[in-house]
């Protein structure tokens, strides 16, 4: 177990300390925060900022300040000519003056959309009360009965599409997809590394093959694992910053279930990658031999792309419980929303017991073919009996 | 006392190739035991599965009475044929690895280490990376390599090979330093003046056989058969009274014989009676002959 441990431990650091690790993680979590700010970017740079109504009589000052807030101060100016030039020179973003028994609204190119039907709303309810009242209407009244004739909303059926989580959800499924074909494909390489430079001879005389395969693809893993939390941590932080999730349980749970599902995806196509990896000899081949596991990481992943289009489309949860494509889809599945408890619960199942004998085909492969060098080792002659 | 390495019958074949047929040889502690042999005869083959990389189909290696351990294989010194080391692993650090994999602890390992890098006279690359290496260097890391964890039994395959003449020395002290801790020493080389110098114990193996195997002495065998007599002449027909002793060659000077089973001491009476001898001298046979009469 320490043997393990001391393989992992080697793994961990050579590639921690790696210059190209240090730079991808780097410029991966500066994507992934951006993601997270983009949109609060991109609108800070439109004008913001308070805008101003200026308005000609105090009469007019108090008919509107209900509307006073930190966004939008009231300025009232000497006459309606002032008022004008104030918005046509942007003083002020718009302008409420009374001419010859008519209420007009100067507006410029920097009056914000919402203004002119608030502003129209306000001024049409004040004539709406006098009039009322005017009638020897009771208005505190009519307003009661209006307000209590109200519809009850009731949703039934599937309730709506909750946007955020399924861009969280998305962004779930990128990452693990990012993470599984990175790691698996370093496992691979790992693999064909100390099987091309013959160190692998070395360290067999010393350590078993068993031994060597679970130490390098721990270590490996936890690099993964520590690379994929580091990502999510930008990501949720960038984002709950902005504004665009909540920072509460759910999106904790999100981020949690994600890294722990990362961990059976990771080990199946691990073992996999690692016993494709045994069967050839040099680094150019691991391409060839590794095509099917890429494929469905890729697959998956299309899927997943696939799925943005209807989340709530019946098939997703049945594909998310299928193993390995459930690695990537049934983590997405649950950050949307869209799966059951008992569809949770089968899709680890057959997901880890996937990953079990995954994991033993794979020592086995990896096992016979270590140390044959030269061509290409046969499947058949990795699985067979004898070695 | 250390025990001794016994390998007995091994067998392996490869499809249809037996690459070890029926190879048996014992490697005493404290000696050194050269193996040699041609490209593809079985001298790796043998080496890995004494170190138990590979499976054999029958036979097995003893250490002492008793058949080899995983951890007294744990324990091989071991340097393969191919040599393997991380390539972009620096040197210090590959060598701590290596000997703490053995089960040695972080500060025992360092100070090996820092031991043997100074004895193999890389102790100035420690920081480098084995790729900056030059061959000759990076076998001397393999060398350290193989020594970090103080081996009970050292298996080394061509360790000679592509190294430089002052190399080769350090290499030789070291084996001859290790095998007199006690330690069994077996290692393998197409160099057969080398062998011959440094070996106490020879193999010679032959697609899969051994055709020689005996201390250096034992092969050139137990008497020798041709003696030099160092004489300006002898009379003629010195030879008449001994059977079966044939003169091989007369130059200016000396005369050699093939005494055959005559008793040395009564051809050295019949040449002296002859003439003026000033030396009589056993004809060593070089293991370059020997090897050439073993694989024929």
């Amino acid at each position: 177990m320490n043997t393990t441990f001391l393989i992992a431990g080697r793994e961990i650091s050579t590639r921690i300390r790696s210059k190209s690790f240090l730079i991808t993680t780097l410029v991966m979590v500066l994507i992934f925060a951006a993601a997270g700010l983009a949109p609060k970017l991109i609108s800070s740079l439109a004008p913001s900022g308070p805008e101003t109504l200026a308005v000609a009589s105090s009469e007019l000052e108090s008919a509107v300040a209900p509307l006073a807030s930190d966004d939008l101060s009231i300025t009232a100016l000497s006459s309606s000519q002032a008022v004008e030039d104030a918005v046509e020179s942007n003083a002020a973003s718009a302008g409420l003056v009374v001419e010859a028994g008519k209420t007009v609204l100067y507006t410029n190119r920097d009056t914000s959309s919402e203004l002119v039907p608030q502003i129209t709303a306000l001024i049409q309810s004040a004539a709406q009360t006098s009039a009322l009242e005017a009638a020897g209407v009771d208005v505190p009244e009519l307003n009661a009965t209006v307000a209590a004739a109200a519809p009850v909303v009731q949703l039934v059926g599937t309730a709506p599409v909750n946007t955020v989580l399924t861009i969280v959800s998305f962004f779930i499924s990128l990452l693990l997809f990012m993470q599984l074909l990175t790691y698996g494909g370093t496992v691979a390489q790992g693999v064909v590394e100390e099987k091309q430079s013959r160190v692998v001879e070395i360290l067999l005389s010393t350590v078993s093959s068993r031994q060597l395969l679970v130490g390098k693809v721990v270590g490996i893993g936890a690099v993964g694992l520590m690379q994929l939390a580091l990502l999510l941590v930008a990501g949720v932080a960038a984002a709950s910053t902005a504004g665009y999730i909540a920072f509460d349980g759910d999106i904790l749970r999100i981020a949690a279930l994600c890294v722990a599902w990362f961990i059976p995806g990771y080990l199946f196509y691990a073992f996999a990658y690692a016993g494709a990896g045994a069967v050839v000899s040099r680094v150019e081949e691991i391409g060839q031999s590794t095509t099917v596991l890429t494929m469905f990481i890729m697959i998956s992943y299309f899927a997943a792309v696939f799925g943005m289009q209807d989340i709530t489309a019946a098939w997703i949860p049945i594909v998310s419980m299928i193993p390995p494509f459930s690695a990537i889809l049934m983590p997405m599945a649950i950050a949307a929303g869209v799966a059951t408890s008992w569809q949770i619960v089968m899709s680890l199942v057959l997901l880890v017991l996937a990953t079990i004998g995954m994991s033993l085909l794979g020592a086995r492969i990896y096992e016979r073919s270590i140390l044959r060098m030269g061509s290409r080792v046969r499947w058949r002659e990795a699985l067979s009996a004898r070695s | 006392m250390t025990p001794s390495l016994h390998v007995r019958n091994l067998r392996k074949s490869f499809g249809a190739l037996k690459a070890l047929d029926d190879v048996s040889f014992t490697v005493d502690a404290g000696s050194i035991f050269g193996f040699a042999g041609s490209n593809g005869a079985g001298k790796t083959t043998t080496m890995r599965s004494i170190l138990g990389v590979l499976s054999l189909d029958s036979g097995e290696v003893l250490f002492g009475d008793s058949p080899i351990t995983r951890d007294v294989r744990r324990s091989i010194g071991y340097m393969p044929e191919e040599r393997g080391l991380y390539p972009k692993m620096k040197i210090g650090e590959q060598l701590t690895y290596l000997a703490r994999l053995h089960g040695i602890g972080r500060s025992e390992a360092t100070s090996l280490m820092q031991t043997w890098t100074e004895r193999l006279g890389i102790d100035e690359r420690r920081g480098d990376i084995v790729d900056s290496l030059s061959l000759g260097n990076q076998q001397r890391v393999q060398l350290a390599a193989a020594l970090m964890h103080n081996p009970a039994i050292l298996v080394l395959d061509e360790p000679f090979s592509g190294l430089d003449p002052l190399a080769v020395d350090v290499m030789s002290t070291v084996l001859r330093e290790i095998a007199d801790r006690g330690v069994p020493v077996l290692f393998s080389s197409h160099q057969l003046q080398l062998v011959e110098d440094l070996s106490d114990h020879i193999g010679i193996i032959k697609a899969g056989h051994m055709v020689a195997n005996g201390t250096v002495e034992q092969l050139r065998g137990a008497s020798p058969k041709r003696y030099r007599i160092t004489t300006p002449g002898l009379a003629e027909g010195w030879l008449d009274a001994l059977d079966g002793v044939v003169i091989e060659s007369v130059d200016a000077g000396s005369i050699v014989v093939n005494i055959g089973n005559t008793d040395p001491a009564r051809v050295l009476s019949a040449a002296v009676a002859a003439g003026s001898v000033s030396e009589f001298s056993p004809i060593r046979a070089r293991l370059t002959e020997l090897y050439k009469e073993a694989i024929a």
